[in-house]
């Protein structure tokens, strides 16, 4: 389509730069912060020329907050929940999709409808399990008075950290959805050429979800690698803590001296690996919101 | 000996039951079309057949075994489907050996079928193509090549031309012809194409609402249509279908003459010119006879304008009478 709007395009891209602008200045303030020796960054206000303390405030941070196990814990994590809860969403989505078992509407009316409950809200009674697997049993037991002796306890440790946040309504919808488009013919030509379902899965459904998994990769790293509110619950040992909650130790307490060039110094290596994923991923995650393969 | 035999084969979708206890019998190597209008259940019963569809009661042997229960892939079988379904994220050579590594077939050996079958249907430049990146007859090669590989002696075919523009049609149907002598399989096809009908079968079996009208070879079908329904529904343009004096007359358009020359015993009509259609090598005349529309075939051009009263002949023996109410044939044994 050929359309002549200058006035149109002046304001879409005022539009734009201002959008950039309000997004982007928090990120390039810390970055300046993350310059700046301490002098500098208590002066008021604070310059916003950059400065050459980069690597001093940078190694300040990894060692003041053991940033390496962090990253490290963080990547565990966010990589854990990645893979288990894509492979647990497309194996649900293709299940829903493909087989007429009996309760297939129930299942997933009850996996959308947890779409609505946020991870917030679930949070005590997640806690609960985390802290002792067997509670649910416990309680049941507990109800004919009768003793349940097994404790098993997921706190500080990476499948405490992980699985609660594996289960996704939404990616399950997403995979559902995808499967939905592909032709009821393919599953039948692939019935007559010999494939049982999970060859079927494997050998077709997988190689042609790719794109969507790449996108969801991408997604699910970032949300997963931001996680603050459940590391912080279920972890007590600094050895288990994930960069997001390190970082917040970095950032100065009342009696202490104000660091905020080394506490954005640790903000700025938390960010280092989501970008990195985005920018790897970035072709497939593209392509994969918005091509729709033939 | 029969390579597929189906006897009282019913089909229900809950309460609805869209075929009615089918019996049909094909033997090896025979060419077999089901035509009919749309939603008359051709499409469900090769379903059936290819185990793709649940049989609500009869049975279906294929070989002589009784394949009710069995799995499409132990029916020994193939099937070509009408949009194809190639698999989009494989070349051409992944798509023919698909079901070939299935069953964990040794290289050398796909490599060699492969190889035929792409030779057979013209597609060794195109073996390293994307589906994607193919023409709509080259698809329709691509799966035919699918079916091919495996080697089956049956191969069913749901309207496999009907995506495709009328001249490819055309050419693939005579490939389809083609292939079908050279292989010598049992090919069952469905299609609502009388065309296609006519020039593919050895036998046609005529459908309509889950019943079978009729099963004969197209000469059959085309001279002695068992009801009034396969009359008008095989040929083209259709047999001429009118009501006079309590019974159904059936004419083709091509027996009808503007005069009465040359036909040994002909009967007369009158008739009024409606419209021409002119076609180059032949003319199709619209006419009304007791305001019933009755079109005539002529060849070259016709010597009559429109609202004009002619006269047209029909030889004795190529007229079909029908009864009114079941529409039978009644010079039909
Ligand atoms: N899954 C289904 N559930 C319910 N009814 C169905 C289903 N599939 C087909 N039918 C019905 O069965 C009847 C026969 O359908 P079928 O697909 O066999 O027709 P067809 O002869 O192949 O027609 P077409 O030429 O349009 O392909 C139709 O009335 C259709 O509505
Ligand atoms: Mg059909």
């Amino acid at each position: 389509m050929v359309e002549r709007t200058p006035i149109l395009d002046f304001f879409s891209y005022a539009f734009l730069v201002l959008g950039i602008v309000v997004v982007g200045f928090p990120i390039y303030y810390c970055l300046v912060a993350a310059t700046l020796p301490l002098s500098e960054v208590l002066k008021y206000p604070m310059p916003l020329i950059p400065g050459e303390k980069l690597l001093e405030n940078i190694r300040a941070a990894v060692e003041k907050g053991h940033l390496e196990t962090q990253l490290w814990n963080s990547f565990l994590m966010a990589l854990g929940i990645t893979v288990g809860k894509i492979s647990v969403s497309i194996i649900s989505a293709f299940a829903i999709v493909y087989f007429n078992f009996r309760i297939r509407m129930l299942a997933f009316w009850m996996i959308f409808m947890t779409l609505m409950l946020p991870v917030e809200i679930r949070i005590l009674p997640t806690y609960e399990v985390a802290a002792n697997l067997f509670s649910p049993f416990k309680s049941l037991f507990r109800i004919f008075n009768l003793e349940f002796g097994l404790d098993f306890s997921l706190l500080n440790t990476y499948s405490g950290l992980i699985l609660p946040l594996v289960a996704s309504a939404t990616a399950t919808f997403l995979f559902r959805q995808f499967f939905l488009t592909l032709p009821e013919e393919l599953c039948e030509a692939s019935k007559m050429d010999g494939a049982t379902p999970m060859q079927f899965f494997w050998k077709i459904v997988f190689p042609l979800s790719k794109t969507n998994i790449a996108a969801l990769f991408v997604i699910v790293f970032v949300t997963g690698w931001n996680q603050y509110l459940w590391p912080l619950l279920v972890t007590t040992e600094p050895s288990m803590d994930t960069i997001i909650v390190g970082v917040q130790h970095l950032i100065p307490k009342a009696d202490q001296v104000p660091q905020w060039n080394v506490a954005m110094a640790g903000a700025l290596v938390a960010m280092v690996p989501p970008i990195m994923v985005v920018l790897l991923m970035q072709r497939w995650f593209v392509k994969g919101l918005v091509e729709h393969e033939k | 000996m029969s390579q597929i035999l189906i006897k009282k084969l019913v089909k229900k979708y809950g309460q609805n039951q869209v075929v009615h206890g089918i019996d049909l019998e094909i033997k090896p190597k025979e060419f077999v079309v089901l035509v009919g209008p749309s939603g008359c259940g051709k499409s469900t019963t090769l379903r059936m057949i290819a185990g793709l569809e649940e049989i609500s009661s009869g049975e279906i042997q294929i070989g002589n075994k009784v394949v009710n229960n069995l799995a499409p892939k132990d029916r020994n079988i193939a099937m070509v489907f009408q949009n194809y379904a190639l698999y989009p994220h494989m070349s051409v050579r992944e798509n023919l050996s698909f079901a070939l590594q299935l069953q964990k077939m040794d290289r050398k050996d796909i490599d060699r079928r492969v190889r035929q079958a792409a030779e057979i249907l013209g597609l060794m430049d195109l073996l390293e193509r994307r589906p994607g990146q193919l023409s709509g007859g080259q698809r329709q090669r691509v799966a035919m090549g699918r079916a091919i590989v495996r080697n089956t002696p049956v191969f069913l075919f749901d309207e496999p031309l009907s995506n495709l523009d009328a001249k490819l049609r055309n050419q693939m149907r005579t490939e389809i012809k083609k292939l079908h002598m050279r292989m010598g399989t049992t090919i069952v096809y469905v299609t609502h194409d009388q065309v296609e009908a006519m020039t593919l079968a050895d036998r046609i079996v005529v459908m309509k609402d889950g019943y079978i009208q009729q099963i004969g070879s197209p000469l059959e079908i085309y001279r002695n249509p068992a009801n009034a329904f396969v009359a008008g529904f095989i040929g083209s343009p259709p047999t001429n279908l009118i009501e006079i004096s309590g019974q159904i007359i059936g004419m083709r358009p091509e027996h009808i003459r503007l005069e009465a020359e040359g036909l040994s015993n002909p009967v007369g009509y009158q008739a009024q010119v409606e419209v021409l259609e002119p076609l180059g090598g032949e003319t199709l005349v619209h006419t009304l006879v007791l305001n019933q529309k009755v079109i005539v075939k002529c060849e070259g051009l016709a010597p009559v304008r429109p609202s004009q009263v002619i006269q047209i002949y029909i030889d004795k023996e190529n007229q079909r009478f029908f009864d009114k109410t079941s529409g039978k044939a009644l010079n039909y044994n």
